[in-house]
């Protein structure tokens, strides 16, 4: 843990080196410098700013080590407590402390400042003084021209160091930050995407160059088709085609040349399609369908109806012999045939009511 | 050929098949009743003993009933429908029940009077002669006309 008397010598040790590094040049430069206490309270603030930034940081960086104390830091400071928790309270305390005294101690510079102009700046310079000013003057020159000369290499050794230094810096960094959640918390993907121009984009992309690149059999392998299908609408797909262009495009007798036809009906198990059949229901629908009462009915009417004829006919060629037969052996001269169609029909019927 | 009175062969053909048919019915009739003794008392069921009169009695009944109501009713009897044959009254008209009844009597007393169509010039048994009907040849299925009001 630091001491506020550490904090302050850290503090007030780069002011002092700012001051000299600042004064060398700056006496040196065509514009007329800044008054010193200024320049002094300048750089004490920003001194102290960092060392207040930088203090915080590693107080909030500790504490996350040992665990979140929330009420913490609403304490008041001094106060003793548990070492765990009352971490931040010193820190805070601590820091409390640096800060008032750094301030005091800037005051105290920027008071002291001031009277020394007013006493340099007063009072008349007699020899004892200016001659080792002007020799302080000397070496400061030399020293600055030396500075001057070595600058650039020194630029550049540091420059090699830090181009050493910066990535492993960077490198730690990252390694602590999830850059990831640094994204999510503290950047607004939606305005950004708001911001970019797709059409732009698009246009910069080479999009043969990327279908070139695609792997269409892989992309397809993972595809669910059968999700992809069920998506579908195939009535309307279907009611889109023109089945009949494409019909008429087809080349049937092409593509049936190509068709081994008996492949296929080797590969068909008729007798599996044949026992799936019922039989028995199929052949009771087909006698249902036909009439086979009226077709029996018919074929033996026809060949009752032959047979009958030729009995008929037989019987009446018969009768008509035997009655030309008897005629003839009769004498007579007219023939009953002729009789009948010459209206030789029997008188008039005797009154049936004679017969009862 | 239809209209005309028919010849002595046909008739006797389709007189004949009515005989046929007649004697089928009497034995019809003998084995009913002897199917109906068998089912009353089948132990001593015996052939049933008909007398020639009787047997010739039922058949005498049978075959005037059977031919009155045949030409009474469309003309003709079985064999005459095979034969294509017809019984019609002097007009062409079906016979009435009671002629058809005489007609039957006197072919079943005596069917050889049939024979008389052979030398009558009308083809006229004389059965014909006397009840004065006709047969005619006929293969059409419709129905003489009948008498009005009978």
């Amino acid at each position: 843990m630091m001491s506020p008397h550490n904090e302050v010598s850290r503090v007030e040790q780069p002011i002092r080196s700012d001051e000299g590094a600042r004064v060398v040049p700056l006496r040196t430069a065509t514009p007329p410098p800044p008054p010193l206490t200024e320049l002094v309270a300048q750089s004490i603030r920003i001194a102290v700013g960092i060392a207040t930034l930088a203090t915080e940081a590693l107080v909030e960086a500790v504490t996350r080590t040992l665990g979140p104390e929330p009420d913490a830091a609403a304490e008041v400071a001094g106060e003793e407590g548990p070492p765990a928790s009352g971490f931040p309270l010193l820190a805070g305390a601590a820091l409390g402390v640096t800060v008032g005294m750094v301030r005091w101690g800037a005051r105290a510079a920027e008071t002291l400042g001031r009277s020394a102009e007013l006493v340099f700046g007063l009072a008349p310079r007699p020899a004892f003084v200016r001659e080792p000013a002007e020799r302080v003057a000397g070496a400061l020159e030399a020293l600055d021209a030396r500075w001057v000369e070595q600058r650039p290499r020194d630029e550049e050794a540091a420059t090699a160091f830090l181009h050493l230094l910066v990535p492993q810096i960077v490198d730690a960094v990252l390694n602590q930050v999830d850059l990831n959640e640094v994204v999510r918390s503290h950047v607004e993907v939606d305005r950004l995407i708001d911001d970019v121009d797709i059409g732009r984009v698009v246009e910069r992309l080479d999009l043969d160059e990327i279908v070139a690149r695609l792997d269409i059999n892989a992309i397809v392998q993972r595809m669910d088709l059968n999700a992809v299908v069920d998506r579908l609408s195939i009535d309307e797909i279907a009611e889109q085609i023109d089945v009949d262009r494409i019909v008429t495009k087809v080349d049937l007798d092409r593509v049936m040349s190509r068709v081994d036809l008996d492949a296929v009906a080797a590969r068909l198990d008729v007798e599996a399609i044949v026992r799936r059949l019922d039989l028995a229901a199929i052949a009771n629908e087909v006698i249902e369908e036909i009439d086979l009462t009226a077709i029996i009915g018919e074929a033996m009417g026809s060949m009752t109806n032959e047979t009958v004829g030729g009995i008929r006919v037989q019987s009446m060629n018969a009768d008509r012999a035997i009655s030309r037969l008897v005629d003839r052996i009769l004498q007579r001269r007219a023939d009953r045939d002729r009789e009948e169609t010459s209206g030789d029909q029997p008188t008039a019927p005797a009154d049936p009511e004679d017969l009862t | 050929m239809q209209g005309r009175r028919a010849g002595v062969i046909s008739r006797f053909l389709a007189d004949a098949i009515d005989l046929v048919v007649v004697l089928a019915a009497l034995a019809g009739i003998y084995f009913a009743i002897a199917g109906v003794r068998f089912l009353i008392r089948p132990r001593a069921f015996t052939w049933p003993e008909l007398s020639a009169l009787h047997l010739g009695t039922l058949g005498w009944i049978l075959l005037i009933a059977y031919l009155m109501i045949g030409w009474a009713n469309t003309g003709r009897t079985f064999g005459k429908t095979v034969l294509g044959l017809r019984v019609v009254d002097a007009d062409g008209k079906r016979l009435r029940l009671r002629r058809a009844l005489v007609r039957a009597v006197l072919c079943a007393a005596f069917p050889i009077g049939l024979f008389w169509c052979v030398v009558s010039t009308r083809s006229a048994s004389l059965q014909d002669l006397l009840v004065r009907s006709t047969v005619v040849y006929d293969w059409e299925p419709r129905l003489p006309p009948e008498h009005d009001g009978s």
